[in-house]
């Protein structure tokens, strides 16, 4: 279970192998997802990432969704990228218990990457239209949920650190 | 977190390919869906391109409360206090204008919220 803790010189983030494999799992997926070269509006995590930049007037949506939508998803790639190749190095340089001294702005680098995984897990999902109180402990969008509930504790923690 | 990690990243692990795959069939996002009768927009015809662009957050269920307070401090520079007042209207109103500004500036900051991942839109002010 992830831990995070002030330190003199920034945040001590010590996480568990699994939860080290997980995270990068998870980036290498959704970094494949918006690696495609082409922007699906069916597909919901894609979606998610180049939200309509209006609601009402179609000409706006259009035009910004053109210019912004390789932008977006070049920023995704990039904060992925750089989230794997910096696992890749906690996994070498530590053992089952990873511990990992963040700076500040590597704590804000790393909120970003986990709001993007979150909203990805949420997006392939549905999560907008599920009742969280009555989905079933046994349905397995419960598993995806709960992941991102865990991953948002983690992001919650960063957060109250760079905010403080 | 009820569950514990093992069992999630276990969960996780059998349904990598699920997650993924069901996303591309999944029916367009409701919350993503135009709002056909936004009251904000205005007729084309009553449209001045002199009036300023109102800049919107709408709520959403995966962006934390804190994590919204934090963009909208770096995107617009706001106070602690203003922007957790203006979290707290997407959170109980649904939304809430957080900026009023010429096209272009207005353009620039969906953007950065979109980088950061929050749901926002633009429209012509009324």
């Amino acid at each position: 279970m992830a831990e995070l803790r002030a330190v003199e010189d920034g945040l001590l983030l010590v996480l568990d192998a699994d939860e080290v494999s997980l995270l990068d799992t998870l980036a290498a997926s959704v970094l494949t997802r918006v690696s495609t070269g082409s922007w699906d509006p069916h597909d919901a995590i894609l979606a998610r990432f180049a939200p309509p930049a209006s609601r009402g007037d179609e000409e706006v949506a259009r035009e910004l969704r053109g210019m912004l939508v390789d932008e977006l998803m070049e920023m995704r790639r990039g904060r992925l990228t750089a989230l794997r190749e910096d696992l890749a190095t906690w996994s070498i340089e530590s053992g089952p218990g990873i511990e990992r001294r963040l700076s500040r702005q590597e704590a804000e680098h790393l909120i970003e990457v986990i709001n993007d995984l979150r909203l990805a897990l949420g997006a392939s999902v549905g999560v907008e239209s599920i009742e969280r109180e009555e989905l079933d402990p046994e349905d397995p969008r419960a598993a995806t949920l709960g992941l991102m509930d865990h991953l948002g504790w983690m992001q919650g923690r960063l957060i109250e650190f760079v905010e403080t | 977190v009820s569950a514990s990690v093992a069992w999630l990243v276990a969960a996780a692990a059998e349904r990598m390919d699920l997650w993924f795959a069901s996303a591309s069939a999944a029916p367009a996002a409701p919350v993503l869906d135009p709002l056909i009768d936004d009251p904000l927009l205005v007729p084309d015809d009553e449209v001045r391109e002199d009036l300023p662009w109102l800049v919107i957050v709408w709520d959403d269920p995966v962006n934390l409360m804190v994590y919204v307070v934090m963009v909208l401090r770096r995107v617009f520079g706001f106070g602690r206090e203003k922007a957790e007042r203006l979290m707290l209207q997407v959170h109980n109103e649904g939304r809430a204008i957080v900026a009023s500004e010429a096209r272009e500036q207005a353009e620039l900051h969906v953007a950065q919220l979109h980088g950061y991942g929050l749901l926002a839109t633009m429209e012509r002010q009324d």
